[in-house]
């Protein structure tokens, strides 16, 4: 054996190396894939976030909706009295805080005529 | 014959990198084995530069894919190189092997003796002699593509040869069986 073909004997490698490598390469498919997904997941869900996320609350609804038991059943109040409106919309008056306001809940608001018209 | 543009520039797809990693991994392997001396490491850097190339192959050029695997494979050996070295330095692991390069050159060697003291002769080589005679020996490159590969000229390819036979020469003459090293220039 001469020196040179002592120094660089060729040495085998492991077996099963083409196997190892294609494991490592389909997951590295695989977490780029997921490098992918993960931000269009992030913008799906921010888009699914907006599109139910409730309409700004309006002043006078807000204060129907504090209405303890209307807050709590969901319906109008059992003892208040029904007015109808001008062209049948129903007025139906709600706990007010202040004994100088009074508030009413009216039904088919789009058609109601002001209140003092009464 | 021409070679056929189309396959020229397409993208290095999945068995394209197979077909390379058959042909090139004995010899990555010696090389990189060559650095680090420990066969399930080594295959891990061949691999770990497959896998690099696997992640740029968009954008590389079938023609260039050799060169490219092997810069890979020799960095990523000369890194865990350097970064065992440190790791050895800190925990001490290296006194042993300090301890026996004391011995004398000319003392009677036993199989395991004669591997150590070839590991220690490439071991002292400087890299950048390293990289030049073991792409000499195991890419089976010319000189031109060894020094695309390397980013020096085809000269210094010659001369880093040169200079490295000759120091491997002189720390195992003693001790390894006659016969030139540069059998090429002999």
């Amino acid at each position: 054996m001469t020196r040179r073909s002592e120094i660089f004997r060729l040495v085998e490698p492991p077996p099963g190396g083409l196997a190892l490598l294609r494991e490592r390469l389909e997951q590295k498919r695989r977490s780029r894939s997921w490098m992918v997904a993960l931000p269009a997941a992030a913008v799906v869900a921010a888009a699914i976030v907006l599109s139910v996320r409730p309409a700004p609350i309006d002043p006078v609804r807000a204060g129907l909706l504090s209405d303890p038991l209307t807050q709590s059943l969901g319906l109008r109040p059992a003892q208040a009295e029904t007015a109808l409106g001008e062209e049948r919309t129903a007025l139906v008056p709600i706990a007010s805080e202040n004994p100088s306001v009074a508030v009413y809940w009216a039904d088919g608001l789009s058609e109601v005529a002001p209140h003092g018209e009464n | 014959m021409a070679p056929n543009p189309s396959s020229r520039d397409a993208p290095l797809d999945q068995p394209a990198l197979e077909a390379l990693y058959r042909r090139l991994e004995k010899p990555l392997f010696n090389a990189v084995h060559r650095w680090l001396w420990d066969s399930t490491e080594a295959r891990d850097v061949v691999q770990e530069a497959f896998v690099k190339l696997w992640g740029m192959a968009e954008r590389v050029q079938p023609a260039t894919v050799e060169p490219l695997v092997w810069r890979l494979a020799l960095n990523a050996a000369a890194h865990r190189r350097r970064r065992r070295k440190v790791w050895q330095w800190l925990t001490l692991e290296a006194l042993s092997d300090r301890a026996a390069a004391g011995k004398p050159a000319d003392e009677a060697l036993s199989d395991h003796q004669r591997e150590a003291a070839i590991r220690r002769a490439v071991d002292e080589l400087p890299d950048k002699l390293k990289r030049v005679i073991l792409m000499c020996e195991f890419s089976g490159l010319g000189y031109a593509e060894i020094a695309r590969t390397l980013g020096i000229p085809e000269g210094t390819v010659a001369s880093r040869r040169n200079a490295a036979l000759k120091k491997l020469e002189e720390r195992l003459g003693p001790i390894l069986e006659d016969g030139q090293l540069d059998e090429e220039a002999s």
